[in-house]
């Protein structure tokens, strides 16, 4: 295969991408192959040296976002199925007859991974309340020195140490909350990777 | 190697390798040749990944008659370089203490 057809055969696998997408991986491979020419390989050679195109288009893939491969993965299948006719109405017949088993099933997945979603942000909703009256506790300790003076020593010792906790609680709390939302999204961001990877390389 | 550990080094290595100097893709591979074997196919996501995140910049020279894209190093990048090594001095430690284990057994 030379360059022209390497590309060529590139850009046809490519071809639901974006044009962007398409472009940017084209101008790369072809710099590959010209730069190895230029050390001195043959055009043919220079191409084999690539690996497959297979190999090229899955790791494109795993760089986009999960919708977009959603999409052109359904794409993909309804291309395929296309010619076959017969065996796509059976398999359209059995989604239907089958839809009350299979879409409560898929129903509770989604829920079950969307309330896990919502108990994880509330913890750290929660984490960020009590850093905030943390702050609210302190201004209120700052602001009753004035009255409690007026009525002796022992309110105003009070008064200063409710500042000191609510500003230890609220510092506590922050960092608590902040890294808890940390976990959060590296958690979220580690699962849609193994659904992509499930996705690209799954037949 | 574990292929999601291998995937994190190699980002790192590529940006190793940018520290001494604007390159592009061919020298790239070649200078990373002597230290881990690395495809095209490889690199191309990982320079994308790089370029997305801000840790390189990106230009274009005139090279033969055709477009070479040359990329270099930024700040970003720098800083991902010092994450990882402080996050491997700690490994390190790990290592080092599993292998004493280990030794100790024998």
């Amino acid at each position: 295969m030379n360059k022209t057809e390497f590309l060529e055969k590139l850009k046809t696998e490519l071809n639901v991408y974006s044009s962007d997408e398409v472009d940017r991986s084209i101008s790369f491979y072809s710099e590959m192959i010209d730069d190895r020419v230029e050390d001195g390989m043959e055009e043919e050679a220079a191409v084999e040296s690539l690996g497959s195109i297979e190999e090229i288009v899955n790791q494109i893939k795993c760089e986009l976002p999960l919708s977009t491969l959603l999409k052109n993965k359904a794409q993909e299948k309804f291309e395929k199925n296309k010619d076959k006719g017969g065996r796509n109405a059976v398999i359209i017949t059995l989604l239907i007859l089958g839809f009350p088993v299979w879409f409560p099933i898929m129903a509770g997945v989604f829920a079950i991974l969307f309330a896990l979603f919502v108990v994880l942000w509330s913890l750290d909703l929660s984490l960020w309340i009590v850093s905030l009256s943390g702050i609210l506790a302190a201004v209120i300790g700052i602001l009753s020195i004035v009255p409690a003076a007026s009525i002796g020593l022992w309110p105003v010792i009070y008064c200063i140490g409710v500042f000191f906790v609510g500003i230890g609680a609220t510092i506590l709390f922050f960092y608590a909350a902040l890294y808890t939302a940390k976990g959060i999204i590296k958690m979220s961001v580690a699962f849609i990777k193994f659904i992509k990877r499930l996705l690209v390389n799954g037949k | 190697m574990d292929k999601q550990l291998k995937r994190g080094m190699l980002d790192i290595c590529v940006l190793a390798v940018l520290v001494g100097g604007d390159s592009y893709g061919y020298k790239i591979i070649q200078d990373l040749n002597t230290v881990v074997s690395i495809s095209e196919s490889t690199l191309y996501p990982i320079l994308r990944r790089l370029e997305e995140s801000g840790a390189v910049r990106v230009y274009s020279v005139e090279h033969n008659g055709r477009l070479r894209k040359y990329y270099a190093i930024t700040d970003i990048g720098n800083q991902k370089i010092t994450t990882f090594l402080d996050e491997w001095k700690s490994m390190m430690d790990i290592y080092a203490f599993i292998k004493g284990a280990a030794n100790e057994n024998e």
